[in-house]
């Protein structure tokens, strides 16, 4: 189209068309409609990966947990348990799915626990591109993974080899936040080092985890980049209140102290999970603009002529 | 629940525009309070997709047709209060009918409260204007079929666009003259064909001929017509999502539809406002005065409530009827790339 922006050519209380209303009728639609939105998991057993979920979203996930012990983890291989919650606010539908991968780095030698992980990704992808490519296409359901938190484990001293393999295998498949688990084993200094190591070796190795788009016109754009800034994640997760100055609130009790885990001062749990929820449809989009049309791409010139 | 106003009340006429309010943007996360303990911020993906359509942008391809000097191209210029039409670029008074029906298209960009609409209007001058018009219809399905197969052929590639360009149909005003009497062969026989592959509104054009009764009676033998033969116009009652659809939906199918307008896009003085009409020697007819004439109805109908719904019922109904059907013919889907033209297998 070669036509410029034609202003509107009547007197203003005459100018107003109306189709600045789309916004609200997309809004009625997608509330009525409800989202969907997959979460997976993955990281070494005990590093607080369920406990942090349930204070994500304020959810029970993991009601009856069973934890085996290490005898039994010897025999066990990667599973891979999906669970989903309906959760309500303001109206607006969400069925979250959280995919967990118990048994991840458990085996001595974990050389193929992230086999069971990419076929499970590139599973739903194909299940999509089936639907997507049948008759009927009117309620297809995307179950495909839209964000991965990787848990690093605060004991190291960066990444272990097993988490640089295991985010080069999957950086072109999944949208891959690195999250810092149990930072309450570290002091604050610690875990600037520990960031700082990690983000080294995340480049060092060329691995692409999932960046924030750039801040909107409207957007605080200093909260954004504070929020970059403090990636990857360090965060402490708890089911329990415990009640400080007369208040009940998630935390943690030492004998030196409280942890909190919505202060701000004490881990990134608010960052991450305001990241989490801000960015849902950003996350939906570049899995499927980039992550699921890569393996569209791959898999239609293997079977095409 | 926040700033989406219901249906009813959008569907009442304003000569006044209502506030544009700033949408609500959750800027910075609220401080650590007793009060966050329950909140987690799932609603604010209402607000993501919000920013996304602000910042997309959107398409929209209206469609008119109907017989030459029923004020087609008046109309759709005063739906969008910008000279859109074809006649509007270089409109020669002395420009013969076309001896076939010509399919012509014209794109504009027009902005509005932050948001940008790519708006064609695809004119169809010739329709019905020939001594025979058997068959006149066809250049118009041909037209739109084309538009879903050449979305079809980029949704098949392997090698896709991020957002695919949307050029099919995705509203047809059907122009009725206002004979007073009912609708003529010609009518039934373009909606009959037309409305299994898009979305048909009916309008009774240069509805000032007729007086109120006339109006009524008229519109309701319309109805009955098409009603007695089985023309499903939008919006369809078979693509009725729930019950808060079909109650408001019935309402616009059996009392307000055909909407009885009126087209202008000069200006008059009246009660110290400056509105759109037309004048004669025994008043001012306005054209969004509803008293006056349905016109504030179908705008609001098309543009300020229906519009998502339009596109909607066209990608999920209309275009996948039309690719289920691509699909199952013996050629199969198109090629996946453009280089292959010769090889027809389907591939999928």
């Amino acid at each position: 189209y070669t036509r410029p922006v034609l202003p509107c050519q009547f007197s203003d209380s005459a100018g107003y068309v109306g189709f600045a209303n789309l916004p609200n009728q997309v809004h009625r639609k997608s509330v009525k409609k409800g989202f969907e939105f997959t979460l997976m998991v993955v990281g070494e057993s005990g590093l607080g990966k369920s406990t942090l979920i349930n204070s994500l979203f304020l959810t029970d996930l993991y009601p009856e947990r069973y934890i085996p012990g290490a005898a039994e983890k010897i025999e066990r291989t990667v599973q891979i348990e999906a669970s989903t919650v309906e959760i309500e606010e303001r109206g607006v539908k969400l069925r979250l799915t959280v995919v967990d991968t118990p048994g991840y780095g458990d085996a001595i030698n974990s050389q193929d626990c992230f086999r069971t992980i990419i076929q499970y990704i590139d599973n739903q992808f194909e299940r999509y591109l089936h639907d997507e490519s049948g008759l009927n296409r009117r309620h297809i359901i995307d179950n495909r993974v839209h964000c991965c938190f990787y848990f690093i484990s605060p004991f190291g001293h960066g990444l272990k080899p097993l988490d640089v393999e295991f985010m080069k295998a999957l950086h072109g498949k999944v949208n891959i936040v690195p999250v810092i688990a149990k930072a309450d084993t570290l002091t604050l200094k610690e875990r600037e080092r520990l960031k700082r190591r990690v983000l080294d070796e995340i480049s060092e190795h060329g691995i692409r985890i999932y960046q924030l788009p750039d801040a909107d016109s409207d957007e605080d754009e200093e909260f954004k980049e504070q929020t970059r800034a403090s990636i990857p994640f360090a965060v402490i997760g708890s089911n329990q209140l415990i009640e400080v100055k007369g208040k009940k609130i998630r935390g943690r009790l030492y004998p030196w102290g409280v942890v909190e885990v919505e202060n701000p001062e004490h881990n990134d749990f608010l960052k991450l999970r305001t990241m989490l929820v801000t960015h849902m449809q950003d996350l939906q989009e570049v899995t499927q603009d980039l992550h699921y049309e890569n393996f569209r791409s791959e898999r239609l010139k293997r079977t095409g002529k | 629940v926040g700033p989406v106003e219901s249906k009813n009340e959008a569907a009442m006429s304003e000569l006044v525009p209502e506030p544009r309010q700033k949408p609500v943007v959750p800027m910075k996360p609220m401080g650590i309070n007793a009060s966050l303990l329950g909140y987690i911020g799932i609603d604010t993906i209402i607000e993501q997709m919000r920013k996304k359509t602000m910042k997309t942008g959107f398409d929209f391809n209206i469609m008119v047709v109907g017989q030459s000097g029923l004020g087609k191209s008046t109309l759709v210029n005063t739906l969008f209060k910008s000279q859109v039409s074809r006649k509007s670029s270089g409109w020669n008074r002395e420009e013969k009918i076309p001896k076939t029906v010509e399919i012509k298209a014209i794109g504009h960009v027009i902005e509005e409260g932050g948001v940008k609409m790519k708006l064609t209007v695809i004119d169809t001058p010739g329709f019905g204007d020939q001594i025979n018009n058997e068959n006149c219809w066809e250049p118009i399905e041909k037209y739109i079929n084309e538009q879903y197969e050449k979305f079809l052929k980029e949704e098949v590639n392997i090698a896709r666009k991020k957002r695919i360009p949307d050029t099919r149909v995705h509203c047809c005003l059907y122009f009725i003259s206002p004979t007073g009497h009912s609708l003529r062969p010609l009518d039934l026989e373009f909606m009959k064909h037309l409305s299994k592959v898009v979305n048909i509104i009916p309008v009774i054009a240069k509805a000032d001929t007729m007086t109120l009764e006339e109006k009524t009676e008229f519109k309701q033998r319309v109805r009955k017509e098409l009603e007695v033969n089985g023309i499903e116009f939008y919006p369809q009652k078979e693509f009725d999502e729930d019950l808060e659809d079909k109650t408001e939906n019935d309402k616009i199918r059996q009392e307000s539809m055909p909407f009885a307008v009126v087209g202008s896009d000069k200006e008059y003085q009246v009660n110290g406002k400056r509105v759109l009409g037309r004048k004669t020697p025994w008043g001012i007819i306005e054209v969004e005065n509803l008293s006056h004439c349905e016109f504030a109805l179908l705008r609001d109908f098309v543009i300020r409530t229906h519009l998502q719904d339009l596109k909607e019922v066209t990608h999920n109904i209309h275009y996948e009827t039309y690719r289920a059907k691509r699909l199952n013919d013996n050629g199969g889907l198109p090629p996946m790339t453009v280089e292959t033209e010769e090889n027809h297998e389907s591939n999928l």
